[in-house]
């Protein structure tokens, strides 16, 4: 939960930056600030997206797993 | 010379009376007279050492309470009229009280002496016996008469002869006919007869009677019957069976007393007292056997009766057993039928009982099932729900996550589009100071500062050397 949170904070942020960057008056020492926290931004997203997914991935196998062996458990039982 | 005046010595002097006068001198001086106590005194000890037996008649009887006056008179109708006074004491009183009738011929025992009141001579009496058939007679009646007073001949005081005898206490001599015709008669019926031998008549017979009674009662109590039997005689020489002191021994006897005294007319004093009496040796023994006789005549019959009604009993027995054996089955197989049924009652009731169960069981079971199909439908419907929920999850976590994905391209994109070194390619540069500063004006800079230009590829040191302000 933490982790989403600070995903999707560090997606706010990432998003603001862009938005910041859009804007005509930033400078390039300013921009190229943002833009830095940008990229480490993105590459922290990233990460922490794959890493989510990752776990995802893994409950949703266990989880099939786990319905396939009901499965067969009731049939067994229907027997 | 003896301080203690012997009797005899005055006795002496008493003769020597009109002896010398040196004599007379020292009786003067001794004491020459007697007082009239010390006269009778010493006359009565003197009478008193004869012991005398005399015969004679009674007469003039003066009784008292407890003693009596009388006076003996010569019996010999030959000889001269004489008389002596007689006294007898409550010692004897009670025993001859009987025998002192005028006219009676007795003979007295006893001591003579002065009696000192009176100072007439007279005969202590101790004892008295009558004499000759007529005395004899005459103090059987008396004697009679003073027991039947008494209450011993009263047939309710006399103890019940046995009626089975079988050891008998026999007292009588051992001489004479008396007890050969009574083991004669008694006859082989093995009777226990213990014989105590005894005088029947003579001096010893009253003692020796007595005591042979005496005898059987202390150390043989467990004879059944005394026999007491003596053959015939004289009334005199049947005395001993006159006797007091015997008819009390018979009288006191705790053992019955059964009599056969002389002959068929003879009934003594020891008859009337004894339990039964029998006129003879003889018919007691007879006595005896008849009754042992009628005992094994009574046995016979009732052996014969016994053995009848046992015969009787055992048929009537047997009757009734097999009358019992019948019963028995008839009851039997009721009993067997009675249970039988109640049997088959309470196995259908038992099985309705059962039957009510399982159905019961039924229903519950049904029911569970029914339970049980309900719960298995919801848990379905859960799993189901769960899936569903699952597949949201899933799409919409995954949606969640391209929708991610996507903003981070986008924000990817946008932010190298932005990339404000990208504008490089287009041939611009950045140059900054030693500073590491982005240079936007010239007079940030003075001639000679080292700047760093920066290119699209690559990067230029330099020095300033002109500065133009635009």
């Amino acid at each position: 939960m933490k982790e989403k949170e600070r995903l999707k904070t560090a997606l706010q942020r990432l998003e603001k930056i862009v938005e910041e960057l859009n804007r005509k008056d930033i400078d390039v020492e300013q921009g190229l600030e943002k833009f830095r926290e940008g990229v480490e931004l993105i590459k922290f997203c990233r990460s922490q997206l794959q890493k989510a997914e990752n776990e995802f991935i893994q409950l949703k196998n266990e989880l099939e797993q786990q319905y396939q062996e009901d499965e067969s458990e009731t049939d067994q039982q229907g027997e | 010379m003896n301080k203690e005046k012997n009797p005899l010595d005055d006795w002496n002097l008493f003769n020597q009376e009109n002896d010398s006068t040196e004599t007379s001198e020292i009786s003067a001086v001794k004491k020459d007279y007697f007082t009239v106590t010390e006269f009778l005194d010493i006359v009565n000890i003197e009478l008193s050492k004869i012991s005398c037996r005399v015969l004679g008649e009674i007469s003039d009887v003066n009784l008292r309470d407890r003693y009596c006056f009388f006076v003996l008179k010569e019996s010999n109708p030959d000889a001269e009229s004489a008389v002596v006074e007689c006294f007898i004491g409550w010692r004897s009183f009670d025993a001859y009280r009987h025998l002192l009738q005028d006219g009676m011929q007795v003979i007295v025992s006893g001591f003579p002496g002065i009696y000192k009141k009176s100072g007439r001579f007279r005969i202590e009496v101790t004892k008295i016996e009558p004499f000759g058939e007529g005395a004899l007679k005459q103090a059987f009646e008396a004697l009679k008469k003073k027991l039947e007073e008494k209450g011993y001949f009263a047939p309710e005081r006399k103890k019940p002869i046995p009626e089975v005898i079988q050891k008998i206490g026999l007292i009588t001599s051992p001489a004479g006919a008396a007890i050969k015709d009574f083991m004669k008669n008694l006859g082989q019926y093995g009777f226990e007869v213990y014989h105590v031998a005894v005088f029947v008549e003579g001096d010893y017979a009253v003692d020796s009677i007595i005591s042979a009674i005496k005898y059987f009662n202390r150390n043989m109590p467990e004879i059944d019957v005394l026999v007491l039997i003596r053959g015939g005689g004289s009334l005199e020489s049947l005395k001993a069976f006159n006797d007091e002191d015997v008819a009390n021994a018979i009288f006191d006897s705790k053992l019955p007393v059964i009599t056969g005294i002389g002959h068929e007319r003879d009934i003594t004093i020891a008859d009337l007292v004894a339990d039964k009496s029998l006129s003879t040796p003889t018919a007691v023994a007879s006595f005896i056997r008849t009754q042992r006789e009628q005992i094994i005549q009574k046995l016979e019959l009732v052996e014969e009766q016994l053995i009848t009604l046992t015969g009787t009993i055992f048929d009537e027995l047997k009757d009734s057993i097999e009358l019992l054996i019948q019963d028995v089955f008839t009851g039997f197989s009721t009993i067997i039928q009675k249970y039988s049924f109640s049997i088959r009652h309470c196995a259908e009731r038992m099985h309705g009982c059962l039957k009510r169960v399982f159905d019961s069981f039924k229903t519950i079971e049904k029911k569970f099932m029914n339970k049980l199909s309900e719960w298995h439908i919801s848990i379905k419907d859960i799993e189901n729900r769960i899936s569903i929920l699952e597949h949201q999850a899933i799409h919409s976590f995954g949606s969640e996550i391209e929708n991610i994905k996507k903003r981070i391209e986008i924000a990817q994109a946008q932010l190298y589009s932005l990339n404000p070194e990208a504008i490089l390619s287009k041939g611009y540069s950045i140059v900054y100071d030693k500073e590491n500063r982005v240079i936007k004006n010239s007079k940030q800079v003075s001639k000679k500062d080292i700047i760093r230009i920066k290119l699209y590829k690559g990067k230029i040191t330099s020095i300033v050397e002109d500065i133009q302000d635009s």
